[in-house]
């Protein structure tokens, strides 16, 4: 008996399962199973409507703008924080305070080629995947 | 003689730093050679049907350099050989990839991960046991995952 709830490797059998890629006697099990079993039968279909979702494509160099975009926020907020830890109502002080900001603030910045960095090894796995399906895909020469 | 002793060696000391500048710019315009023969080939070539590696394959060679570096070295390796391959389709092979592509990319996620799995498969086996096999998958993919398959191994209806 499998019980995708009580295996332990409950998930990868879903997964097989719903890819049709389990052996077939593990297929008829567990479709039996899934049939009696109604934790797994939710479990099953909310999978299949998952799968269901169409993902909205992507437009070219979305990862790179959005990690961009990331990293300029935390910049941000990393300046405002730094900005009102150092603003004390000491008046000669707030001149100083403010460069100190401002220089924190750039020193904050360089964070952008860390998430260039994090963008271009999303794109080049991105790239590594089609790739592996383009390869898998060449018509077999026969 | 000692004349013309003389006369040699200066002939030969004259022509010389010639002929090394000369050597000097052949081996500078190889690259050069190399690079415009890649650039050739690659507008010869049926684009590929994947804008992220049509992308990558008009980066720069530094630029390409950089992106590949951040593979692990296996992955870098196995990434390099399928795009040589790649590189190196027929026009026919090409196209046909042109039109499979988008189709397989149509899939389900969970269903391209079947069609991933038989088509490894497949790609084991000898023509015969394919054409068995293509037969009987009938029943287990759709219509649409069958095509792939078949334009794939080639095999039709």
């Amino acid at each position: 008996m499998i019980c995708l709830s009580k295996n332990e490797q409950g998930a990868e059998l879903l997964a097989g399962y719903l890819s049709r890629t389990l052996d077939a006697p593990r297929m008829a099990e567990l479709g039996r199973h899934i049939q009696e079993c109604a934790d797994c039968r939710g479990l099953a279909s909310v999978w299949e409507r998952l799968d269901e979702f169409a993902v909205p494509e992507v437009s070219p160099g979305f990862d790179a703008r959005l990690y961009a975009r990331i990293a300029s926020e935390e910049a941000r907020v990393s300046l405002l924080s730094c900005r009102r830890w150092l603003w004390r109502p000491i008046a000669p002080l707030a001149a100083a305070a403010a460069v100190v900001a401002l220089v924190l603030g750039f020193l904050h910045v360089p964070g952008t080629p860390h998430s260039a960095k994090q963008a271009s090894k999303v794109e080049i796995e991105q790239v590594a995947q089609a790739v592996d399906d383009l390869d898998l895909l060449t018509p077999i020469d026969r | 003689m000692r004349l013309v002793f003389t006369f040699a060696a200066a002939v030969l000391l004259a022509v010389s730093p010639v002929a090394a500048q000369d050597n000097i710019l052949r081996q500078k315009a190889i690259p050069q050679q190399k690079a415009k023969q890649q650039k050739q080939q690659q507008l010869k070539m049926v684009p590929l049907p994947a804008p992220a590696v049509e992308r990558f394959l008009q980066m720069s060679p530094d630029d390409r350099e950089r992106a590949l570096s951040q593979l692990a070295p296996e992955r870098r390796q196995q990434v390099e050989q399928q795009l040589n391959r790649l590189q190196q389709l027929s026009p026919d092979q090409a196209q046909r990839l042109q039109d499979v592509y988008p189709a397989f990319m149509n899939l389900r996620p969970v269903r391209r991960q079947a069609v991933r799995a038989e088509i490894k498969e497949l790609r084991q086996m000898r023509p015969v046991e394919r054409k068995d096999r293509l037969n009987s998958d009938a029943g287990s993919f759709s219509p649409e995952e069958m095509s792939i398959l078949r334009q794939v191994t080639g095999i039709p209806e």
